[in-house]
C-alpha cells in the first residue's frame, strides 16, 4: 500500500491496520441500496453488511447510493434516511458511466468526513459506479493503512457493452476487450477514447488491495485484462439455505412420467430464451417426447417485439412448454423442487448465477450452457450437464438422452455439490480482511474446513446478479 | 344542333332560392323511361344530355361558375374541355368539375358544379355550354329558368352544392377558389420595368384590411394594355403620413422578362382567399429604371429592414448582368464585374470578380481614387478560376466559352476602401469601363477562410500564389485580427505556487474532457509540488463546461492549478503565449491536451537535461499512440513536390514500434506537442510566433530560432508519454484548412528554407 499525499496539502488521515484478533471495522459500499432497488450487487453487499454486523468481533456500516433523483437533502451529499449504520449518497447527475468518473464537486467533503469519523480499517466496495473510481484514491489518501477490497460483479471495467463481453447487435461472445474491437462495437467512440477509459479505471484500481469475485472465470477475465494474480481471490456469493417449507418434496424417478425441466429468471434473449424455445420447437416436431419445460419468470421488461414473439412461440409449442408466470423469492425452493432439473441456457458468459446456487441447494441438477461462470459452477456429469451454448438442437438431444435414461439424472442427484454456507462465505471474507490472500483461493468443488458446521438460519433469497443499472 | 328548339321533356327546376339551401327539387315531370340507346347520337335530342341551371361570375376568384347536370357517363371523363358560349363572346379556360347525385335524374344523369378559370367579363346571355372529351362532346343549353345569378348568390349556391358532391380531387381546389373574396382597396402610384432586375416594380398603397388578411405568399397578376404578367410578388410595406389609419405604402416586385407591355391597367393581388384589385391613381405612370431605383431606395431606406425590404433594395440596385438587352450600354467586347472585396491593409485590397475579354482588348487595369490611380497586376498577382455561371449566361451570348474568367487579384499598393473607389478597365480602343468596388464584408478569420477556401493549388503554382497573392494578404489579415487581444479571466483552484520551478502550460480546445485524465495522472502518478499547472481555454462556448469540470477536478484530486478563460478564440500560438506570460516557472513545459504522462518523474527527467547541458534549448519525450506505436520520436524535413517543393516536418518512424531506449538523442527539431525549455531562452514575444495561424509549424520555428542562438533540441528516449493524436479529416470541405497549412508552410519556408537545405534535411 502506498500512502499518497499531495505535497501541497497536509491531509488528515486515519487509523492503523486491522491487527490479528483486533476488532474489524468494515465499511461496505455499494452503488445502490436494497431498500431502493433490487439488483444482485446491492443485495449481496447489504447481506454482507448484515452478517458482519451480527458478529461480535466486527463493526460494520453500509454506504449506498440513491439514484432516483429524489433522495438527499440540500447542501449535504451523504444522509442517513434509514438506520444509524446506513448512509446514502445522492449523486447529482455528474456520473460518467463510460469512465466511471464522478464529477460531483460536493461528494469529497462528505465522503472524507465520513471516512475520518468512522475510521474503518476495511473498506469493501461492491461497486464503484455512482460514487466513481476516484473514491478509491480518496480512501487510500485518507486511510493509508486501511484495506480496500472490491467485489467484481460483472465485466463492466473491461466491456462498455453493459459489462457482458458480447457484441452489440449480433451478441457474439468476446474473449477480451481491444481498442479496435471495442471501437467496432461502438463506432461512435474512437479507439483512443477506449484507451483513456481503460487507463483511467486502472489508474485508480492500483489502490485496491484485493479483488473478489464469485467465479474463477470472471477473475481470469480480469487477470487477462491486467490485474495481477496476487490481488484476485474467488469467494462465493452468500446463498441462503433452502427454506424449510420445501423440505420433503421428492424428485421423480420413474421414466413413465414426463421429464420436467424448469427455467427460472428474467425472460430475455441473453438468458437464452431463444435457445429454450428453439429446443421446444424441435421437441414438439420430433415425436411424442414427454418432456415438459416450465418457464418461471417475468417478460414485462422486454421490448414489445420480443414479448409478442415469446408468446407466439409459447402458443406453438404448448404441448412441451408451459409459461408459469413470475415468481416470488420465497416460492423459488418449492418451485424448483417440483421439477427434475433446472435449465440455465444463457448465451452470455455469466458470473455466478444465483439460480444455479438455488438449484444446488434444492438438490436439483443444472442443465446449462458450456461457457463462462455457468460451466464453472456446474461440473459436467457431477452437478449437472452442459450443452453447446446457443444450440437449441443440442439441448434437445441432451434432454432426450436424460429422458430416455433416467439414471443419468439420478446419479447426478447423488453427486451434486451443495452451496457454501453463509458461515463459510463470511469466514472467507474475514480471513481476507485480516490476512489477505496470495492466490486465487480454493478451486471449484473444494469447500473450506468449515463445511461441517450447521447452516445458519435462512435469510432473504437473492435475485439474479444483473449488470448494474445505468443511464441511457 | 340548336338546343333552343326545346326538347320534349325538360327537366324543370324549381327556382333555387337565394339564401336557402337545398338542392333542386325533383322535377314535376319525371323522365321518360325509355332512355335513348346512345345519348351521343345527334338525331335523338328528345332528351338533352345536359343542362345549365344557374350560372354567374366570381370576380374575386377570376372564374365563371355553372351549376346544372350532365349525362351520367361524364362522371367518368377526366378533365373535359369546356367552352361557354354567350351572346357576345366565349369563355374558355381550365375547367374544374365536381359531381353530385340528383334524385330527379335517377341513373340517367348527374348534377355538377363547374368552374371555368378565366377572368369573367360581361358577355350577355348564356347560349350553351360545350363540353368535350376527345371525340365525345355534349352541348348543354340553359334550362328554361336558367339565368345569370349575382356573384354572392352563385358563390354561396356553388359552395353549398360542393358540400354534397361526390369525392373528387378537385373539391378542395374548387372550394378554396370559391372562398376568395375581395378585401380592401389599393392604388398604384408608379410602376416600371427594370431590365437589370428582370422584372416589374410597382409602388402604391393598400388598405389595412387587406394587409391584415395577407398571409404570404402574395400572387400578383398585372394587366397591361398589351398583355399580362403574373407571379409571386416580393413585397414590403412602409408607413405613409397621408394614409395613417387607412393603410400602408407598398412596394412590389414581380419577375418578368417582358418590359414592353404598355400602360398598367390593374394589379390583382391574391393571398390565401383575400383578393384585391389595385388600380392606378390619377397621376400614376410608368417610370424609367433609374427613377425606379431612386424611388424604391428612397422609400425603403426608411422602412423597417426586414428580409423583403432588403431583397427589394438589392433588386432595385442590382448591377449584375441580365440578358443581353440590359448590357446594351457596355461596349460589346469586354465584360467585367466585381463580386467582393477584402481589405488586407497594409498589403492592399483583394478583389474577387470576373472578366470576359479577348487577347489584346484590355490595355490596362487600375484602381481609381479621385485623381490618383493605382495599377493592378492581373498577371503576377492574380489567380484565375472557373466561373461556369458567367460563361453560361453572358459568355455564350457574346462568343466567350472559356470558363476561366473569374479572378482573385491583390491590388497593392492600394488606398483604403471608400465608396467612391472604383476599378477602371481601359480597353485598347481607349474606352474605359468603370466599376465601383463593393463594400468589404468580411474580416479576421472569416476573411481568411473565404480567401483560402477559394482555390486548390498544387505543384508549381503554389510558390507564386502564396508569394504574390495570398501570403501577404493572409498575413495582413492575421496581424489585424491579433491586434484585438482577448480579455483573460484567471481562475485559481487551490493555492497559487509562489516560486514555481516548472510551469506546465496546456491549451484547451474542443475536447475539454482530456483535462480530467491529465489531472488524474498528475494526481495519482505524482507531480512535483513546485510545479504550476496552467490550462488555457481557447474555446469560449465551452467556458461554463470547463469551469465546472475544473472545480470538480480540484474537489476530486486536490491538486492546485489555474484555468485561464479567453474571451474569444485566438489560436494555438497566441493561447500558448498567453499561458506563458501568465506563468513564472524557471522551466516551461508546453503540452497538448491530448498528451498523457506514463510515469510520475517525466518532468524531472526532462528538466534535468536542461540543467545539465547548457547547449540544449528544448527537450521532449517519445510520444506514443494508444496502441503503443510511435507518434513522435524526432522529426525530419521533407520537400513535398506537390506543395511547391517546400519542406514539411515529418515524424520519424511514425506508426512503427518504438525503438529501444537509448538516452538523450539530439534532433534538429522536435514537436510542440510536448516540449520543455528554460524561460530565459524564450523569444521576446512569448514562445510561439503568432504569424502561424491556428496551429502548424510554430514548433519547428521555435526550434530553429533557438538553434540560431546556439541551443539545440533533443528527445529523451527513456521518457515515453502518450499522444492520442486523432486522424485529421482531409476533405474538400476542409480545403481552407489544408490551404492554411500551406500558408504556414510558406511563412516557415521563407524563413528557414535555406537553413533546412543547408542542413540537408530535405531529401
Amino acid at each position: 500500500m502506498r500512502a499518497l499525499t499531495d505535497g501541497n496539502m497536509t491531509l488528515e488521515h486515519g487509523g492503523p491496520a486491522p491487527a490479528h484478533g483486533g476488532r474489524l471495522r468494515v465499511l461496505v459500499i455499494s452503488h445502490s441500496h436494497p431498500k431502493l432497488t433490487r439488483g444482485g450487487a446491492e443485495i449481496a453487499a447489504f447481506r454482507l453488511f448484515t452478517e458482519l454486523s451480527a458478529r461480535d468481533d466486527t463493526e460494520a456500516w453500509f454506504l449506498g447510493c440513491d439514484t432516483s433523483g429524489g433522495g438527499g437533502r440540500d447542501g449535504v451529499a451523504i444522509t442517513q434516511p434509514f438506520s444509524d449504520r446506513e448512509y446514502v449518497y445522492a449523486p447529482g447527475g455528474h456520473f460518467n458511466w463510460f469512465r466511471f468518473a464522478n464529477g460531483d464537486p460536493n461528494l469529497q467533503e462528505g465522503l472524507v468526513a465520513l471516512l475520518l469519523e468512522l475510521a474503518p480499517n476495511v473498506i469493501h466496495l461492491h461497486h464503484y459506479a455512482n460514487l466513481g473510481v476516484e473514491t478509491l484514491l480518496t480512501i487510500r489518501r485518507r486511510l493509508p493503512t486501511a484495506k480496500i477490497i472490491v467485489t467484481l460483479h460483472e465485466y463492466l471495467a473491461i466491456c462498455n457493452h453493459f459489462g457482458q463481453m458480447i457484441t452489440r447487435g449480433q451478441f457474439t461472445l468476446c474473449d477480451a476487450s481491444g481498442l479496435s474491437s471495442c471501437h467496432k462495437c461502438f463506432p461512435e467512440i474512437a479507439p483512443s477514447d477506449f484507451f483513456i477509459r481503460e487507463q483511467y479505471i486502472k489508474l485508480f484500481f492500483e489502490h485496491v488491495d484485493h479483488f473478489i469475485a464469485p467465479s474463477h472465470f470472471l477473475l481470469s477475465r480480469y487477470r487477462d485484462w491486467g490485474l495481477e494474480t496476487g490481488r484476485l481471490s474467488m469467494i462465493e456469493n452468500i446463498t441462503a439455505p433452502a427454506s424449510h417449507a420445501a423440505e420433503g418434496t421428492q424428485g421423480r424417478e420413474s421414466s413413465e412420467k414426463p421429464l420436467r425441466v424448469g427455467f427460472f429468471g428474467q425472460i430475455s434473449k441473453l438468458k437464452g430464451m431463444g435457445v429454450l424455445l428453439d429446443c421446444a420447437a424441435i421437441l414438439a416436431a420430433d415425436r411424442q417426447a414427454r418432456i415438459s419445460i416450465d418457464i418461471f419468470g417475468d417478460y414485462s421488461g422486454q421490448p414489445k417485439a420480443f414479448q409478442d414473439e415469446f408468446l407466439e412461440q409459447i402458443a406453438k409449442c404448448s404441448q412441451n412448454v408451459n409459461y408459469r408466470g413470475p415468481y416470488r423469492q420465497d416460492q423459488v425452493d418449492r418451485l424448483m423442487r417440483s421439477v427434475d432439473a433446472v435449465l440455465v441456457p444463457s448465451i452470455w458468459w455469466e458470473n455466478s448465477p444465483v439460480v444455479i446456487q438455488e438449484a444446488l441447494r434444492n438438490g436439483r441438477p443444472v442443465i446449462c450452457s458450456d461457457i463462462g461462470g455457468m460451466a464453472e459452477k456446474v461440473r459436467d456429469g457431477i452437478d449437472g450437464f452442459h450443452f453447446p451454448v446457443g444450440s437449441g438442437l443440442e439441448l434437445s438431444f441432451l434432454l432426450m438422452r436424460l429422458h430416455d435414461d433416467r439414471t443419468l439424472l439420478d446419479n447426478v442427484r447423488r453427486t451434486l455439490t451443495r452451496p457454501a454456507t453463509v458461515r463459510q462465505v463470511l469466514d472467507d471474507h474475514i480471513r481476507l480482511y485480516r490476512h489477505g490472500a496470495g492466490d486465487l483461493g480454493p478451486t471449484p468443488g473444494e469447500r473450506s474446513s468449515l463445511a461441517e458446521f450447521g447452516e445458519v438460519a435462512a435469510g432473504t433469497g437473492l435475485e439474479e446478479a444483473q449488470p448494474a443499472e445505468r443511464f441511457p | 344542333m340548336d338546343t333552343n328548339d326545346a326538347p320534349v321533356v325538360d327537366h324543370d327546376l324549381r327556382r333555387a332560392d337565394v339564401g336557402h339551401a337545398d338542392s333542386t327539387a325533383p322535377a314535376t315531370n319525371p323522365p321518360v323511361d325509355e332512355a335513348p340507346a346512345n345519348p351521343r347520337m345527334e338525331v335523338k335530342a328528345q332528351i338533352p344530355d345536359g343542362m345549365v341551371d344557374l350560372y354567374g361570375r366570381h370576380e374575386a376568384a377570376g372564374c365563371w361558375i355553372f351549376i346544372g347536370w350532365l349525362a351520367r357517363e361524364w362522371l367518368a371523363m377526366e378533365s373535359p374541355v369546356v367552352d361557354a358560349v354567350f351572346e357576345r363572346g366565349r369563355a374558355e379556360g381550365d375547367s374544374l368539375f365536381a359531381f353530385h347525385e340528383r334524385e330527379d335524374l335517377g341513373t340517367f344523369g348527374i348534377g355538377y358544379v363547374l368552374i371555368v378559370q378565366v377572368p369573367p367579363r360581361r358577355l350577355g346571355r348564356l347560349l350553351r355550354l360545350e363540353v368535350r372529351h376527345g371525340e365525345i362532346a355534349v352541348q348543354a343549353p340553359p334550362s328554361k329558368q336558367a339565368r345569370e345569378a349575382p356573384e354572392q348568390a352563385i358563390v354561396s349556391q356553388a359552395r353549398r352544392q360542393l358540400a354534397t358532391c361526390l369525392p373528387n380531387p378537385n373539391l378542395e381546389a374548387m372550394d378554396s377558389r370559391l372562398s376568395r373574396r375581395f378585401v380592401g382597396e389599393g392604388y398604384i402610384d408608379f410602376f416600371g420595368h427594370r431590365p437589370l432586375s428582370r422584372g416589374w416594380f410597382v409602388g402604391g398603397w393598400l388598405s389595412n384590411d387587406f394587409i391584415k388578411a395577407v398571409a404570404s405568399p402574395v400572387e400578383a397578376q398585372a394587366q397591361f394594355e398589351a398583355g399580362a404578367i403574373g407571379g409571386e410578388a416580393i413585397h414590403t410595406y412602409f408607413e405613409r403620413e397621408d394614409i395613417v389609419g387607412k393603410g400602408l405604402g407598398v412596394v412590389l416586385f414581380v419577375p418578368a422578362e417582358r418590359g414592353d407591355l404598355g400602360r398598367l391597367v390593374s394589379l390583382t393581388l391574391r393571398s390565401g382567399t383575400a383578393v384585391l384589385v389595385a388600380r392606378p391613381s390619377r397621376n400614376a405612370g410608368a417610370v424609367p429604371p433609374d427613377t425606379l431605383t431612386a424611388n424604391i431606395v428612397g422609400l425603403l431606406e426608411q422602412a423597417d429592414s426586414g428580409p423583403a425590404s432588403a431583397a427589394l433594395i438589392d433588386l432595385a440596385t442590382r448591377t449584375a448582368p441580365a440578358k443581353s438587352g440590359a448590357l446594351a450600354a457596355q461596349p460589346n467586347r469586354v465584360f467585367v464585374e466585381l463580386d467582393e472585396v477584402i481589405d488586407c491593409a497594409p498589403e492592399g485590397l483583394l478583389l474577387f470578380g470576373w472578366m470576359l475579354a479577348r487577347t489584346g482588348d484590355v490595355a490596362a487595369i487600375r484602381l481609381r481614387s479621385g485623381e490618383k490611380a493605382f495599377p493592378v497586376d492581373m498577371v503576377a498577382r492574380a489567380l484565375w478560376i472557373d466561373r461556369n455561371d458567367v460563361v453560361e449566361s453572358v459568355g455564350r451570348e457574346h462568343g466567350f466559352d472559356d470558363p476561366r474568367c473569374g479572378f482573385i487579384v491583390r491590388a497593392a499598393p492600394a488606398p483604403a476602401w471608400a465608396e467612391t473607389l472604383s476599378l477602371e478597365v481601359e480597353l485598347s480602343g481607349g474606352e474605359v469601363i468603370t466599376r465601383l468596388l463593393p463594400r468589404p464584408r468580411l474580416d479576421g478569420v472569416a476573411a481568411i477562410k473565404r480567401l483560402l477556401g477559394a482555390f486548390d493549388a498544387h505543384y508549381a503554382d503554389v510558390d507564386s500564389l502564396y508569394g504574390q497573392l495570398f501570403g501577404p494578404a493572409v498575413g495582413a489579415l492575421n496581424q489585424r485580427r491579433l491586434a484585438d487581444a482577448p480579455r483573460v479571466q484567471a481562475l485559481q483552484f487551490g493555492h497559487l505556487i509562489r516560486a514555481p520551478r516548472c510551469s506546465v502550460i496546456v491549451p484547451l480546445y474542443g475536447r475539454i474532457d482530456f483535462m480530467e485524465f491529465q489531472m488524474a495522472l498528475f494526481a495519482v502518478r505524482g507531480i512535483a509540488p513546485d510545479t504550476e499547472i496552467i490550462y488555457v481555454l481557447d474555446d469560449p462556448p465551452r467556458a461554463r463546461e470547463a469551469q465546472f469540470l475544473a472545480a470538480s477536478l480540484f474537489a476530486r484530486f486536490g491538486l492546485s492549478f489555474r484555468l485561464l478563460l479567453l474571451s474569444h478564440n485566438v489560436g494555438f500560438a497566441p493561447a500558448n503565449n498567453i499561458g506563458f506570460n501568465a506563468s513564472k516557472g524557471q522551466y516551461v513545459c508546453l503540452m497538448n491536451s491530448d498528451v498523457f504522462p506514463i510515469t510520475g518523474d517525466w518532468l524531472e527527467r526532462l528538466t534535468a537535461h536542461l540543467e545539465q547541458d547548457p547547449t540544449l534549448g528544448l527537450v521532449g519525450p517519445v510520444l506514443l499512440f494508444e496502441d503503443g506505436s510511435v507518434q513522435h520520436e524526432g522529426m525530419v524535413f521533407k520537400a513535398i513536390p506537390q506543395f511547391g517543393g517546400w519542406a514539411f516536418g515529418q515524424h520519424r518512424r511514425k506508426g512503427f514500434r518504438r525503438a529501444p531506449a537509448r538516452g538523450l538523442v539530439r534532433e534538429t527539431v522536435i514537436t510542440g506537442a510536448c516540449m520543455v525549455m528554460r524561460r530565459v531562452d524564450a523569444p521576446a514575444h512569448g514562445v510561439f510566433d503568432e504569424a502561424f495561424i491556428i496551429g502548424d509549424f510554430e514548433d519547428t520555428d521555435l526550434c530553429f530560432r533557438l538553434r540560431a542562438s546556439g541551443l539545440g533540441a533533443a528527445i529523451d528516449s527513456d521518457v515515453a508519454m502518450y499522444h492520442l493524436e486523432r486522424k485529421s479529416q482531409a476533405s474538400s470541405a476542409n480545403l481552407w484548412r489544408t490551404n492554411l497549412t500551406l500558408y504556414n508552410a510558406w511563412v516557415h519556408q521563407r524563413r528557414w528554407g535555406a537553413e533546412i537545405a543547408r542542413l540537408g534535411c530535405a531529401p
